[in-house]
């Protein structure tokens, strides 16, 4: 005898507590371990503050908390989902270079719909983020080749222009088109580089530097639509269905 | 003359790090599979200098201040993701 299966329990989305998609929430995972995130590490606090700065939602989880697990679960509640970290050609590593499993190619389908930044992550745009847009993401930003960390040095402060380039992109993404954003990123970080060229001969690490700037510079890609935008909706923290849930 | 025996790690791991040009005094050498490249030198104050692509790049300067065999490892600091 066939026994009656009970329907799967549906689990309480954002959207049936508040009777709207989610659609202005970022999820931002920044790894913490291995050299240099601690680096980018600083880069996703500021990314972070920017982020609320303009009343987005935004979950944020570091270090061992940037795990496969709180991926899979904050994911479908967000829109934008940001990386920072260690990765490879067909995955994001998170904590654990390594297994490097937070996210591979085989999770691809986890970004149905979403917007996907993996800024500063190596290589993601080689196969992971074709992996991803052909699984329905609206859009991947992400590098084919080695993206490279800035340092503070004696003679100039590398570290602090690349936290800038960063930061003006981050703010491009949330008020641009996908490919207009990438397009002011390459435009900032040109400017560094004719700053570092004109310094070769009197600053001992603007070669190097102009070679890491030009390496970000060159392989970073828009997949997917180049005319997808966050979506903007607007957020009031303290409206009744907020307080509602918080008093639940 | 000093001998001035030096070996390029990685700074986490401490592994041994291969093909990275060290300068020592203007003179350039490539580290072996060991990590490790020896510079005979004379008395005097050098700039040391270690590159890799993948690493941010180290300088520093060192004193040999009598004959003898001198060590220096340099730590090397992973610098892509």
């Amino acid at each position: 005898m066939l026994k009656e299966r009970v329907p799967p329990r549906k689990g309480r989305s954002f959207e049936d507590i508040f009777g709207e998609k989610a659609s202005e929430e970022a999820l931002i995972l920044s790894p913490f371990i291995f050299p240099p995130t601690y680096l980018s590490f600083e880069i996703a606090n500021r990314v972070e503050s920017l982020l609320k700065n303009v009343n987005l939602r935004v979950v944020r989880f570091s270090g061992l908390l940037a795990s496969k697990e709180t991926a899979f679960i904050h994911l479908p509640e967000h829109n934008l989902f940001v990386y920072m970290g260690h990765a490879r050609k067909n995955a994001l590593c998170g904590e654990n270079v390594f297994l490097c499993n937070l996210v591979t190619v085989a999770d691809a389908s986890i970004f149905k719909d979403q917007i996907v930044v993996a800024n500063p992550a190596c290589e993601s745009a080689a196969e992971l983020g074709p992996a991803i847009v052909k699984a329905g993401a609206r859009a991947f930003l992400g590098s084919v080749e080695n993206m490279y960390a800035h340092f503070n040095e004696a003679e100039h402060n590398y570290q602090d222009d690349w936290f800038e380039y960063t930061l003006i992109f981050y703010m491009s993404v949330l008020t641009k088109t996908m490919g207009e954003a990438v397009e002011d990123w390459k435009n900032e970080i040109t400017r560094y580089m004719d700053l570092y060229k004109t310094h070769l001969d009197d600053w001992p690490n603007a070669d190097w530097n102009y070679f890491a700037a030009k390496m970000n510079r060159d392989n970073f890609v828009v997949l997917g639509d180049p005319q997808a935008m966050v979506p903007r909706l607007g957020f009031e923290p303290t409206t009744v269905k907020e307080r509602g849930l918080l008093e639940s | 003359m000093a001998r001035l025996n030096i070996k390029v790690v990685d700074s986490y791991s401490r592994s041994p790090l291969p093909y990275v040009h060290v300068e020592v005094g203007g003179r350039v050498l490539t580290t072996g599979l060991d990590g490790a490249a020896t510079f005979d030198l004379v008395i005097g104050s050098y700039i040391v200098k270690a590159r890799q692509i993948a690493y941010r790049p180290w300088t520093r300067t060192i004193q040999i201040p009598k004959e003898g065999t001198y060590q220096q490892t340099i730590p090397l600091e992973k610098a892509i993701y």
